[in-house]
């Protein structure tokens, strides 16, 4: 792995991903494969080379179980993800996107692929800080936890998607094709706000049951 | 334990150490007299779940709510139960009787609120046959460190070595978290809730000193052993109450959040793979300095391959995967056999997590199969084709349970970290209070840890 990307920087395939951020910096990734997690503590951009809107993304970041493919630890910064394909992570909390950062991180027409993860997060996992899907798939389920606020638009989920502690979720248009399963303990409780005819199953705990809003 | 505690122990005889200092000790004890020091609950409440505590008897459980309904059984002294309703003197609870979930009615006294109970491994249908038993003594920790956790029947790693962790870099945050009262004989631990914009507000959470039992009435199920001190029992059975039940906590969770919520301060994490080999010494060596609790999470599986483990066998080919390790099993939906010399194409089983076993697919099988218990692995091709030698199948597959059986990593489980040795290989400490593990390289610790965070632990008494 290189140490920190120019404030722009073009990576072929193959090519080691940086180990850390420069602040404000671009990653661009070419279509293919990118082994590495990418490990993120300030404030970034990756973009999938010739990334447009409708087109499924082809710059693949392949983690090789090695931890999430893409873990967003920082502070008041932002990560932007923009028409990637996240795969092959492994992780407690979020495989193939971690958020345990206070920091907001931007995805953008990007597929986050089913790795493993302890606790139910196989594409993405958040703990704090904020998260903003546009557009994005995820193929398999995701856990939202701790005082994670997230907001998925136009996102299809295609596992279940946990809300557990004091995560927020604004789920608007879209689909969950799974459940999304809601459960706090025994002093905070998760919300959620369907809107925008999103399509989803909700599933509350009877002893330990989040806020559910639904708004056309 | 405090001094008065100390000196009743050594009054008593108990068992010390070579020094005469008594050892920390708790025994189960069976509570016959006027005091009681359960949980009670005025009425119980719909879905409340908890124990029938009979004070050292067993607990009748009949079919309706009067003394004429016929007895369903006499169950043991703290059987784990739901409250389906409540009438008067009387509660309606599910609970376990032999091989079945019955539903039955209990005097509502014999009702005590207790943390949920985990669902039996052999049978998810029952819950786990766990009866709480009461322990008494050993009420204040004494210069808690990590090893006094023991890890049992609970997949809570990430919440015991997050304990260690805490205690090996701060023993007065362990001693700090803990009160006990002695009018009640309940334990109040304090933990912490990260709110937005970062501040930590205090948790209090109260527990009596029932802890399930597996077997032996003096040995905790979950954690703690006989012969440790209790202190990460009452630990582990707040945090359970406190998330909704050991169940809810036995589904996992991060070490970067249980840290924080027994620290009161953030933890940083960090992906190993994000680290160079001659990163890591210095990063655990800082982290020592600075007096830093760390955690660490060994990844899921290792992966193997095996070359020409498959002979002819009947129409096809079978044979017994080799594993390194007598627990291992083959992890599933990650097996492969590729031939060689690509006379027939790749074969992927088809299992998802949780299957005992599953078929093999590809373009040119016709049957096939892996048991992931045996590691047995049968395969036949479709008419005409295949392998010009036995010896041309190649198996790969990623597998499950001890990935270094020489170094005693475990997969899928978290450790504390315990210290630097000789300068050049890191010590970690094994939750379960067992199967401890050798010291690593860095290069070992690169290749099986995939999650690290660290905590800043204060280290003088905090207020409660």
């Amino acid at each position: 792995m290189t140490d920190r990307p120019e404030k722009r920087l073009r990576l072929p395939p193959g090519a080691p991903l940086p180990l850390g951020a420069a602040p404000g910096g671009i990653l661009v990734l070419a279509p293919g494969e990118h082994e590495g997690a990418l490990f993120v503590e300030a404030a970034l951009r990756v973009e999938g080379e010739g990334h447009a809107p409708g087109v499924a993304p082809t710059a693949v970041i392949h983690a090789h179980g090695r931890g999430a493919a893409v873990h967003a630890a920082g502070d008041d910064c932002t990560l932007q993800l923009v028409g990637l394909v996240l795969r092959g992570g492994r992780a407690e909390l979020g495989a193939a996107l971690c958020l345990d950062g206070a920091m907001r991180v931007e995805a953008e027409g990007c597929v986050f692929e089913a790795g493993r993860a302890d606790q139910g997060g196989e594409t993405v996992g958040g703990l704090r800080g904020a998260l903003h899907l546009r557009g994005c798939r995820l193929a398999g389920g995701a856990l939202l936890t701790g005082i994670v606020d997230a907001t998925f638009e136009d996102c299809v989920v295609e596992g279940d998607l946990l809300l557990r502690e004091g995560a927020g979720l604004t789920f608007v248009g879209g689909e969950v094709r799974g459940h999304i399963d809601l459960r706090g303990s025994t002093t905070r409780a998760p919300s959620l706000k369907l809107s925008g005819g999103a399509k989803a199953k909700v599933r509350n705990h009877s002893a330990q049951p989040g806020a559910v809003e639904e708004a056309p | 334990m405090g001094n008065a505690a100390l000196a009743d122990r050594m009054r008593s005889g108990g068992p010390t150490f070579d020094d005469g200092s008594p050892i920390p000790t708790h025994q189960g004890s069976e509570v016959t007299g006027s005091f009681d020091p359960a949980n009670r609950v005025a009425r119980p409440s719909a879905g409340q779940k908890g124990a029938l505590i009979g004070k050292g008897s067993e607990v009748l459980v009949r079919s309706g709510k009067t003394s004429r309904s016929r007895e369903l059984g006499r169950v043991a002294d703290g059987t784990p139960c739901e409250v389906i309703q409540s009438d008067g003197a009387v509660v309606q609870v599910r609970l376990r009787i032999g091989q079945k979930m019955v539903v039955g009615w209990a005097e509502a006294t014999a009702f005590s609120s207790q943390p949920g109970m985990i669902k039996s491994e052999d049978d998810p249908k029952l819950t786990e046959d766990f009866p709480y038993a009461f322990f008494g003594g050993d009420h204040d920790p004494t210069a808690p460190k990590g090893a006094d956790t023991a890890q049992g029947a609970l997949g809570d790693c990430f919440f015991i070595a997050s304990m260690a962790a805490i205690a090996n870099a701060s023993p007065q945050a362990i001693a700090d978290a803990i009160t006990f009262d002695k009018a009640t004989g309940k334990y109040t631990v304090r933990f912490f809730e990260e709110a937005r914009g970062g501040s930590m507000k205090p948790v209090y959470i109260t527990v009596d000193a029932y802890l399930p039992t597996s077997g032996n009435r003096a040995d905790p199920a979950f954690a703690g052993d006989p012969g440790k001190p209790l202190w990460p029992a009452i630990l582990e059975k707040a945090y359970a109450q406190w998330k909704g039940g050991y169940d809810v906590i036995g589904e996992g969770g991060t070490g970067d959040q249980a840290m924080a919520e027994l620290s009161g301060v953030r933890s940083r994490s960090k992906n190993p793979a994000s680290m160079r080999e001659a990163d890591v010494l210095p990063y655990f060596e800082g982290a020592m300095r600075e007096g830093l609790a760390i955690y660490a999470g060994v990844r899921n599986t290792g992966e193997a391959s095996a070359q020409a483990p498959l002979s002819a066998s009947g129409k096809g080919y079978a044979g017994r995967l080799k594993q390194i390790h007598s627990w291992n099993e083959v992890e599933p939906g990650t097996l492969s056999v590729t031939d060689l010399k690509g006379k027939v194409g790749v074969a992927r089983d088809e299992g998802e997590e949780g299957d005992k076993s599953s078929a093999l697919a590809g373009r040119d099988v016709a049957n096939g199969s892996i048991d992931y218990k045996s590691s047995q692995l049968n395969i036949e091709y479709k008419n005409g084709k295949k392998p010009e030698q036995p010896s041309d199948l190649s198996v790969h597959f990623e597998y499950h349970g001890m990935l270094d059986p020489a170094k005693t990593i475990i997969g899928n489980h978290a450790y504390a970290f315990e210290r630097v040795v000789d300068g050049k290989m890191l010590q970690f400490y094994n939750p379960w209070g067992s199967y401890q593990p050798k010291p690593i390289t860095p290069a070992e610790f690169l290749r099986y840890f995939d999650a690290l965070s660290t905590n800043a632990v204060p280290k003088t008494k905090t207020a409660r």
